[in-house]
């Protein structure tokens, strides 16, 4: 063959090679530096998906929640610029707070159902049973928990991952696969039968006898971990859904001692939020809180905390910053911080003194998402509506003896919930031992919207400065989906209303209930 | 008759207006159509002569010389000389013409016998109506058959140009491009558009194919960018001008549609020079080059912001007696630079082979007194053509450039390093002295950073052209460009700010593989008579992108020296990253002419491209670009009036593409620490499987035409263009469960604009030429939807955004609401307000010219843009650094505030609202104004030696031509910054702003060209 047959035939050798390439042989974007979906669908990495997963969950926004909903509520005062504004307004579409516990809870239920689903064919594909695998168990009760979260946030929500399932990611066609309108009932039973769904799998993974697949030090991937969550969802669910007697049913499976805490944070300052706000940066206070205020002398371990500043006799929250010479320091006192701007005696800006919480004191402190005790309080509520003040008092009891206190007496009277809390009657006894023993842990919001807490209908504590800010203002209210209205979170302009084009339009975008308007 | 092989080649009977010349193997000397039996029976002569430059009087090889109506032509040669034999005896009207030329035509009394001798002088154009283009086929087009506006510039053109790069070449002088800003630094480029902004996450510059191959055109990431500077060097800006033979600019999706996806800003084809057959031609040029800033800032200060002169206060420190204590002893921070450039090449070779090869070596001081601030250029060329078969041409060329750029650390190079001191003592060092500052020379500090760019590039390409049959021709293109960048930053031990010392590597590595096919076969159309052409023309391309990164960041060195990032304590940041996308296609497109005066073209491109989606690929495989074109020349009818000599209308529609960045269709996850050391992944990219390319779908309609015996030129086009499928990146809803934003194809944005010019030769003897051309172009890119969130908007930067409705990128603020009030308080609105364009709609130009006795040349030519917005950075940081601004306005209005602030209630009386903004709240929007500008961007003139004076010297000299060049002479603004068309930042940025780089500098330089 000649050089001019050769360079005869290269146009041909051109096509050839033109159409080799650009029908498929190979022709894919090379991009170093990632990993592809493609790439961890293998067994060995299965517990990692799962720790993301866990992380999502326990992600900042959703350690914001606790914050967030501590200051909307009576367990915290909030300090620095937003200081009380959360508990006057209580939530509006401009903070981006609550935003970011929806799009936060809104991915923790997908990215565990998502992390499921790959489960699952991981298994198919192994040879290995799904239907009995622990970690699929625990995925399915962290979509529970997230949607559990979003129902006692939301008074609606749009929700796209139901648990009946779907084609994961892939929606009606398009990954851009925008959600309807649901209320909160609705989602909490959504969160109900994925607790359902990673109830069955943990059961069958202990009667299968796949007891001790985790990693050293990460015994929540234990079968029987998921088996108590999964009662204590339920439990909450038909609490919220008024179904008192399966809350009592699911409630009493779960022992007294157990916990179920916001693992896998972020290895980071961010990995446990009521350090960095107390402690590190101290944005919040106990001061002006119930437990500042009404229980202020109550000695009780549920409620560690420390006066680390006054205001100097005679000195109010005013209006205008205190100097620091018209604080007392109390900076020895144990747990008081020795370092960083003004959180030594007073909040970051200046305004509040600083009474520093002490139940987390360390980043390495795990938030309590779901226990036995909290399940001990709804079995004590049960008992409460049911008019058995005895059995009441054994449950309350319950939670006081493991944390060595003394029991209480059976109240005379069921009573009332009242602001400040009257300490006496049933009601009131159930109000300050919930808060006690979940102090800190976001669950409060969520009673506080069943109980329509007196704090909230008119007759909540005001710092000096709110009263003179607000006077009169009440807490918004935000439309429930069959009209009706309700103390919670709006459905976020940014996060959704704005670009759902499903409820763009609709009446739950419409800011028909601007703050003070409730 | 016989006649010897290497005089005589055949070739097609030229047409009209411009015969086809098919390509690259111009090398014959003379050509006769030996098959022109009946006209051997009549008595026939010989035609013979020169063709010259008329602005040169160099001599000009490949002019196609023909004799109507005849079928007889050819193409003169090295010498420029033609000559046909067989021409009829009697009156003959001989035409000439050649790419980038005007045509001409002239008759000649043909006798037997002696051969006639006739000599033409031909003109470069400035608008060009003939000749063949580039565009995408295997045969290229001659213009009267393409519906779509295309500029050209020659290399003659180019010579005459005091230009360092090929942006310089564009601006101004082709229509539809926008080079923005100027460079203000040796070795920094420009960004190029064409016809405005086209995507907002794609790329906006034109692909640039050098002799059919892509090549790397673009902004180097680091330089100017992550690296700090204020100016970035760019591929584009290394092509040394005089290597090229001709550029040619493509503009418009119907243009662009057969170089497919990635096309969608237009495409830019660079042909280098070549040789041809004959004794070894030698070129050297040597240029001498002098660069002077004037004055900075303000006229008002005499200072200049300290940087002319930082013997005294000043404006803005009268009580400043003496120099400040970093003030250089020349007592100003600027110094004349100097450049100075050498090259040489030769162009030659025999029938079978010729070659043409080149060097040059350049090196420019800048103008900054300290450092060694500057570039220096190193190219090497061969390019090679083999014709060893009559039918088969093969072309290899190849080059190598090395660029070494010594940057100033100016701009965000020290901005990075202390935002509130170190970054005005580039343009004053007055803010030292509010500091009590000590003669330690901490500016000469500041500036002892070292960043240095090393570019290198190597670029080679194989043109196959087989031509099996005379009218069924084969064209394969294959090359690879090979670039790389590595950029040192460093500032030494001992430095001011940092006293430990820091060192950042960056490298960077693109490579551009193309295969490029294309086949093109020219008949009648069957059942139709020969006034009926077609053309068929198919093939395909592909290519290969690579980018590749590295960088790393060290501290701490252990003490003085140069060290290497090996030497330093601490690596703080170690990144790499690599992607390799493929894109490939077909092209069938078929051209159907009649009587030479309609053509029709219809063409449909199939594309794909790896970083579509895999659902998309899956579904429709192929992405089609359809276009199609048609023309008409009026003139050749015989109504035509003669007085309106030639007019050609044209229409086309065409669409391209544009993808999405490697990696977007993919789901990817990163991994995260989490507590107890455990590894996590949590999802990075939600990837979007459907992702495909935005598409561009573009009209035009255009009028080109002559009048008075082709003194005036003229070219209008008017065009729309709409983007659908736009990338943007947009959040899902939360209730989609992913929390990462991702590339969808949901934007849309649209552009309209005209552009026109106009050539007119005002006279024309025997010893004087004048000459006068202008162009005018506007161009308005509106967005349309931006986002799945109708309130969003996209920050670009500096204030610029991309919003619904409002043109783009657009300057968007807060605005003064009483800006013409007097003795008020600023006002500002609510919500942000449109103030401009951030981009120039309207840009115009214009150039005169005068050639005297065919060897002296003066020609000037000046460029306006207006109708942006601009924002000063140097002056809005100034005065929130409470630096001050020292115009008399600026110090008034600053007093005033202060009494004003102090109590005095009536210290604002007098003082306008606008200055009270600009001079003592200085936000960027505060200077954001008109930034219209005209300059006087040329003014040149050559002198060419007699040759008789010349060939009396040793060594063979033909020709010895001198120029005296000179840039930015003169520019009027009514912007108050430092210089409208002086912009920060990377070429890569899509925002605009002034400041904080130096005015660009005055240009004069001396070139001697010999030939010999």
């Amino acid at each position: 063959m000649n050089i001019r047959t050769i360079l005869r035939r290269l146009p041909a050798l051109a096509v050839t090679a033109a159409i080799a390439w650009t029908t498929g042989c190979g022709i894919e974007t090379e991009v170093t530096g990632i990993t592809a979906d493609k790439d961890i669908s293998r067994p060995d990495l299965m517990h990692v998906l799962a720790h993301g997963a866990n992380l999502e969950l326990s992600h900042m926004h959703l350690i914001n929640y606790a914050h967030f909903t501590a200051a909307a509520t009576d367990e915290i005062t909030n300090g620095y610029n937003s200081s009380g504004s959360y508990r006057r307004r209580a939530v509006n579409q401009y903070h981006n707070r609550p935003d970011w516990v929806y799009s936060q809870a809104n991915e923790s239920g997908w990215v565990a159902a998502y992390a499921a689903e790959r489960m699952t064919d991981v298994n198919e594909a192994n040879g290995t049973d799904p239907s009995t695998d622990p970690l699929i168990a625990h995925m399915r009760i962290n979509s529970a928990l997230a949607y559990q979260w979003l129902a006692e946030g939301q008074c609606v929500a749009c929700v796209n991952w139901g648990p009946e399932g779907g084609e994961l990611l892939k929606g009606s066609g398009d990954i851009y696969d925008p959600g309807n309108v649901v209320d909160s009932d609705s989602i909490m039973t959504m969160a109900i039968t994925w607790a359902e769904m990673g109830g069955t799998v943990a059961q069958a993974a202990i009667s299968a006898g796949r007891l001790n697949e985790y990693e050293p030090g990460f015994e929540h991937f234990i079968p029987e971990n998921s088996l108590y969550a999964s009662y204590a969802i339920q439990a909450m669910g038909y609490l919220w859904l008024e179904d008192y007697a399966k809350a009592d049913e699911f409630a009493a499976k779960v022992p007294v001692d157990w916990a179920w805490h916001m693992y896998s944070h972020e290895e980071n300052t961010w990995r446990n939020r009521w350090v960095y706000y107390s402690n590190q940066w101290a944005l919040t206070t106990v001061w002006g809180s119930s437990i500042g205020t009404t229980f202020r002398d109550v000695e009780d371990p549920r409620i560690p905390w420390t006066v680390c500043g006054e205001y100097k006799e005679g000195l109010t929250v005013g209006g205008r910053r205190r100097s620091s010479s018209e604080y007392d320091r109390y900076t020895t006192n144990p747990g008081c911080q020795t370092y960083n701007y003004y959180g030594r005696y007073r909040t970051y800006d200046g305004d509040l003194p600083h009474y520093i919480q002490r139940k987390y004191s360390s980043w390495d402190d795990e938030l309590v998402m779901l226990s036995g005790q909290e399940m001990k309080l709804v079995r004590a509520e049960v008992a409460l509506r049911n008019g058995n003040l005895g059995a009441f008092t054994g449950y309350i009891n319950d939670v006081r003896s493991y944390h060595g206190l003394d029991p209480i007496d059976v109240p005379a009277t069921a009573g009332a919930l009242e602001y400040p809390n009257a300490e006496d009657d049933a009601w009131s006894i159930l109000d300050r031992e919930s808060l006690f023993t979940l102090w800190l842990d976001s669950r409060r919001y969520a009673n506080f919207r069943r109980w329509e807490h007196p704090f909230w209908t008119g007759g909540h504590y005001k710092t000096p400065d709110e009263a003179l800010d607000n006077a009169g203002q009440h807490r918004p209210k935000y439309m429930r989906a069959d009209g009706s209205l309700d103390w919670c979170m709006p459905l976020p302009d940014g996060e959704e209303c704005n670009i759902n084009p499903l409820v763009r339009e609709t009446q739950w975008c419409q800011r028909l209930y601007e703050p003070g308007g409730g | 008759m016989s006649v010897p092989k290497f005089l005589f080649r055949w070739r097609s009977p030229p047409k009209r207006m411009g015969s086809r010349l098919h390509g690259a193997s111009g090398i014959a000397l003379t050509l006769a159509l030996l098959t022109a039996g009946p006209l051997l029976a009549q008595q026939t002569g010989t035609l013979t002569g020169i063709v010259t430059s008329r602005g040169t009087g160099s001599p000009l090889p490949d002019v196609q010389v023909s004799i109507q109506g005849t079928g007889l032509g050819g193409l003169s040669n090295q010498d420029g000389r033609f000559l046909i034999i067989n021409v009829p005896a009697g009156e003959q009207t001989i035409t000439a013409q050649l790419i980038g030329y005007g045509t001409i035509s002239q008759t000649v009394n043909i006798t037997t016998g002696e051969p006639v001798v006739f000599d033409f002088t031909l003109s470069v154009r400035a608008v060009q109506l003939d000749g063949m283009v580039v565009t995408g086929t295997a045969t290229g087009a001659e213009r009267r058959e393409v519906g779509n506006s295309i500029d050209l510039i020659t290399a003659e053109q180019i010579e005459a140009l005091p230009v360092t790069n090929v942006e310089d070449i564009l601006r101004g002088r082709t229509l539809g491009v926008t080079v923005s800003g100027q460079a203000s630094q040796p070795g920094a480029g420009q960004r190029v558009l064409l016809r405005g902004v086209n995507s907002v996450e794609g790329r906006n510059e034109p692909l640039v194919f050098i002799d059919g191959v892509r090549m790397m055109s673009d902004a180097w990431e680091g330089s100017g960018g992550s690296m700090g500077g204020a100016e970035s060097a760019t591929g584009l800006a290394g092509i040394d001008p005089r290597d090229i033979e001709r550029i040619e600019v493509i503009k418009g999706a119907a243009a662009s549609t057969l170089y497919g996806t990635e096309a969608a800003a237009g495409v830019i084809q660079i042909f280098t020079k070549r040789g041809r057959p004959g004794s070894a031609r030698w070129t050297a040029n040597v240029d001498q080059t002098v660069t002077r800033v004037g004055h900075v800032g303000p006229e008002e200060d005499p200072t200049g912001l300290h940087m002319n002169d930082c013997t005294f206060g000043g404006p803005l420190r009268p009580d400043q007696s003496v120099p400040d204590p970093d003030c250089p002893s020349s007592g100003t921070w600027l110094k004349m630079g100097h450049g100075q450039k050498y090259d040489v090449n030769v162009r030659g070779g025999s029938e079978d082979i010729t070659y043409f090869l080149s060097t040059g070596w350049n090196k420019e001081v800048g103008n900054m007194n300290v450092n060694n601030d500057g570039a220096q250029n190193f190219n090497l060329r061969g390019n090679f053509q083999f014709t060893t078969f009559q039918d088969l041409t093969v072309r290899l060329n190849t080059s190598y450039r090395r660029q070494h750029v010594q940057w100033i650390p100016m701009g965000g190079g020290l901005m990075e390093d202390n935002s509130n001191t170190a970054r005005e003592s580039l343009i004053q060092n007055i803010a030292w002295l509010d500091e009590g500052a000590t003669p330690d020379n901490r500016d000469l500090l500041a500036m002892d950073k070292e960043m240095t760019q090393t570019v290198q590039q190597m670029n080679f390409s194989a043109n196959i052209s087989w031509l099996p049959m005379d009218n069924f021709r084969h064209r394969l293109n294959v090359g690879l460009d090979h670039s790389n960048s590595l950029y040192y930053t460093s500032r030494p031990w001992g430095y001011y700010d940092n006293p430990e010392g820091t060192r950042t590597r960056d490298e960077e590595i693109r490579r551009f593989l193309t295969l490029d096919y294309a086949s093109s076969f020219s008949s009648g159309i069957p059942g139709l008579n020969r006034d009926f052409t077609s053309v068929l023309s198919a093939g395909g391309q592909y290519s290969a992108i690579e980018d590749q990164g590295m960088r790393v960041d060290v501290n701490t060195a252990v003490g003085p020296g140069n060290w290497e990032t090996d030497d330093y304590d601490n690596i703080t940041n170690y990144n790499e990253d690599y992607s390799g996308r493929h894109q490939g296609g077909f092209f069938l497109q078929g051209q159907f002419g009649w009587k030479n005066r309609l053509f029709l073209t219809a063409g449909l491109r199939a594309d794909s491209h790896s970083n579509f989606g895999d659902e998309l690929t899956h579904d429709y495989y192929f992405l089609w670009y359809p276009k199609i074109q048609t023309t008409y020349t009026l003139s050749d009818h015989a109504w035509w009036p003669d007085l309106w000599e030639t007019a050609r209308i044209r229409m086309a529609y065409g669409e391209s593409g544009e993808p999405p960045p490697p990696g977007e269709s993919l789901i990817t996850w990163r991994t995260q620490q989490g507590d107890e050391n455990t590894l996590v992944y949590q999802i990075n990219n939600g990837g979007n499987t459907k992702i495909g390319p935005e598409i561009t779908k573009e009209w035009e309609v255009g009028l080109d035409g002559s009048l008075f015996l082709g003194r005036v030129n003229y070219t209008a086009t008017a065009y729309r263009r709409r983007t659908e499928d736009g990338l943007v990146y947009v959040w899902p809803p939360s209730s989609n469960g992913l929390e990462e934003q991702y590339l969808r194809n949901i934007g849309s944005w649209k552009a309209k604009g005209i552009e026109t010019a106009l050539d007119v030769l005002v006279f024309d003897n025997i010893d004087v030429q004048v000459n006068m051309n202008g162009r005018y172009q506007w161009n308005e890119t509106r967005m349309g939807v931006l986002s799945n969130d109708p309130t969003d908007d996209y920050y670009v930067g500096w204030d610029q955004r991309f919003k619904p409705g409002v043109v783009m990128p657009a300057f968007l603020d807060w605005k003064l609401q009483n800006e013409d009030a007097v003795g008020e308080l600023p006002v500002y609105s609510d919500t942000m307000e449109v103030y401009g364009p951030s981009y120039p709609p309207h840009e115009a130009s214009l150039g005169f010219g005068v050639t005297l006795w065919n060897r002296l040349t003066f020609d000037t030519f000046f460029l306006a843009q207006w109708g942006h917005i601009l924002t000063d950075l140097q002056a809005s940081y100034m005065i929130q650094d409470d630096i001050g601004w020292p115009t008399s306005a600026c110090i008034d209005a600053r007093a005033a505030r202060d009494a004003y602030d102090g109590g005095d209630d009536t210290a604002l009386t007098g003082i306008k609202t606008k200055d009270l903004a600009m001079c003592t709240r200085g936000y960027r929007e505060d200077w954001a104004s008109p930034g219209d500008f005209i300059r006087l961007g040329t003014v040149t003139s050559s002198y060419r030696f007699p040759e008789e004076w010349i060939s009396r010297l040793p060594g063979g000299f033909q020709q010895a031509t001198v120029q005296l060049q000179a840039m930015n002479l003169w520019h009027w603004t009514d912007f108050p910054g430092m210089h409208p068309d002086a912009l920060y930042g990377s070429a890569a940025w899509v925002d605009r702003a002034a400041g904080f780089v130096l005015p660009p500098p005055k240009r004069f330089t001396l070139n001697v060209r010999l030939n010999f």
